[in-house]
């Protein structure tokens, strides 16, 4: 690994215990060789991801910082620009929008703005950007109950979902399947199920 | 040179003085006032009691001072300006005793010359006791040096302290002495050192329109300016750009090979392009060339771009794999050849510039230059 990507790791991590402390955002060593990092984002308010703590695999290149950090979710979120299945993220400045002057930091709290203001014109996940687009409604309670099942969002559980999910892993189908096959057809069990038997 | 203590029939030295023992036919001026302090002399004064720009209050953590870089060329100009002004030789101030102007002259109160009073600024003994206007000149070239020397020496402490955008360490602590170097942007004031402002500037992962503006602002640049201090005011830096390319310009474009050759930067090339009698070439005659690219379609050669290209490889000379792919999409075979041909086209002590203290455009050769 090149010496500036890690010093400039090393002084990153540095500043953000100093700068992040009120800003939601947590940034931490995965190994000791400063190529793998853990970041962490709480969902910001008035959206559906509010409270909602979401983790993140940081991959550094060894060319870093003249090439951007590989970025992707690790706790599942339902996102017009994130990839429901893997995670991945579609944002610019992590691809060919990318600036040597722009740090870790700034790439969580674009990731938090990304949350807040979604693209779903220039989506990573095409069913979840239809939705969006198409059913609002059905978006906004999937992405809430997507960041309280999965990244502990507080608040009440909508009781619909709860119900149909506990139908759907009564029939069989292991709990996240089930989860996915509802979301994808916005909470109709009937075609979530023939989905999922086909 | 010439003895100016034998001109006025009293160097110590006699037979032994390193200087010539000539009489000079040009007749002496009367005595001026204004000519001799026309002459900055306490500027050449090398007296190290009063070295402000060294004060430490100012200079916290200093490398170096460009001040303390004794360049040839100024030590060249110091001797032409007393040559070329001969009233200087009998003025006023040479009654002073240049012993004491320092404090030490052994001879105190026998001293055949005068021993000047002390000037509060610049603590030497130069005012002379009985010129009332002598004094009130000095005093005001003094002022004028004292406000130049705060100048510089608040643009020497901001130099110190700012960290480059991109790797984030501040450029004067950089390990390697030679890496402790401003590329400055023409279109906005962000610091970076000058290895890793080229290196973005050169990375293959992006378009060139992401890569040619600036990391933090993205407001584009065309070009980037070595500097060995950090230089904001505007003023300031057009001088800078205008005095990097007019190092450039007089040297000779290897490509253009004295008109042997041509040049793929065509009209916006920064270096010489002249025929061997010493006529220059008439770029407003150079046309931009269009090539057509495999996709068919026809474009011109943007000469920036190219430019831009061999200024960042000079830090990276392995660099042949973006030249291949770059000169494949720009430019036919015989430019590819001619270009490849040559690895060494520009070199690194077109760095090694800087403007000097006093706003004169200077080249310094550095010590630990490599």
């Amino acid at each position: 690994m090149s010496s500036i990507s890690v010093t400039r790791i090393q002084r990153e991590l540095k500043d953000i215990k100093s700068e992040c402390s009120g800003q939601n955002i947590k940034i931490e060593l995965y190994n000791d060789e400063y190529t793998n990092l853990r970041g962490e984002i709480v969902g910001p308010p008035e959206t559906p991801y509010h409270g909602g703590v979401f983790k993140l695999i940081i991959k550094i290149p060894e060319s870093y910082p003249f090439n951007p950090p590989k970025v992707s979710f690790e706790t599942k979120i339902w996102h017009p620009n994130i990839s429901s299945v893997t995670g991945a993220i579609c944002l610019d400045i992590l691809k060919d929008q990318w600036a040597a002057a722009l740090t870790l930091r700034t790439v969580l709290l674009s990731l938090q703005a990304l949350l807040s203001d979604a693209e779903p014109d220039d989506p990573q996940d095409a069913v979840v950007a239809r939705q969006f687009k198409e059913n609002k409604r059905a978006f906004l309670k999937t992405a809430k109950f997507w960041a309280q099942h999965y990244a502990h969002a507080p608040g009440p559980v909508d009781k619909d979902c709860v119900e149909k999910l506990k139908k759907a892993t009564e029939m069989g189908f292991f709990k996240d399947v089930s989860l996915e096959a509802l979301s994808k057809y916005s909470w109709n069990l009937e075609t979530a199920i023939q989905h999922l038997t086909n | 040179m010439v003895c100016r203590y034998y001109q006025s029939g009293k160097c110590v030295y006699g037979d032994k003085c390193r200087y010539d023992h000539i009489k000079v036919d040009k007749p002496l001026k009367p005595v001026e006032q204004t000519a001799t302090l026309e002459q900055p002399t306490i500027l050449d004064s090398k007296s190290n009691d009063v070295d402000w720009v060294n004060a430490a209050e100012f200079v916290p953590g200093k490398q170096y001072s460009p001040r303390d870089v004794g360049t040839y060329s100024s030590a060249v100009k110091t001797g032409i300006d007393k040559e070329a002004s001969p009233s200087t030789l009998c003025s006023k101030f040479d009654e002073l005793c240049p012993y004491a102007l320092n404090g030490d002259c052994s001879n105190g109160e026998n001293c055949a010359f005068l021993h000047g009073l002390m000037c509060d600024m610049c603590g030497l003994n130069i005012l002379h006791p009985t010129d009332v206007k002598q004094q009130e000149k000095h005093k005001e070239e003094c002022f004028q040096y004292h406000e130049e020397d705060m100048k510089e020496s608040f643009k020497i402490a901001k130099s110190s302290e700012l960290a480059c955008g991109i790797c984030m360490e501040v450029v004067w602590e950089k390990a390697q002495k030679k890496d402790r170097k401003f590329g400055i942007l023409e279109n906005c004031n962000h610091p970076f050192c000058l290895d890793c402002i080229r290196k973005w500037r050169s990375a293959k992962a992006f378009n060139n329109t992401v890569v040619k503006a600036c990391p933090q602002c993205r407001v584009s640049s065309s070009f980037v300016t070595p500097s060995e201090t950090w230089i904001e005011d505007q003023e300031e830096k057009q001088k800078l750009i205008k005095g990097y390319k007019d190092h450039l310009s007089v040297k000779s474009c290897k490509y253009f090979d004295k008109g042997r050759g041509k040049c793929p930067f065509g009209a916006n090339c920064f270096y010489l392009h002249a025929y061997p009698d010493g006529t220059k070439q008439d770029r407003s005659k150079i046309k931009t060339r269009t090539v057509t690219g495999r996709d068919g379609r026809s474009r011109s050669i943007d000469p920036n771009t190219l430019w831009e290209f061999f200024e960042e490889r000079e830090g990276h000379p392995a660099d042949q794999e973006t030249l291949l792919s770059l000169l494949q999409e720009d430019m036919d075979l015989f430019d590819l050849i001619y270009l490849l041909g040559d690895d060494s086209y520009t070199s690194s002590d077109d760095d090694n510039f800087s403007v000097d203290s006093m706003g004169m455009f200077d080249l310094h050769v550095w010590a630990d230059s490599d």
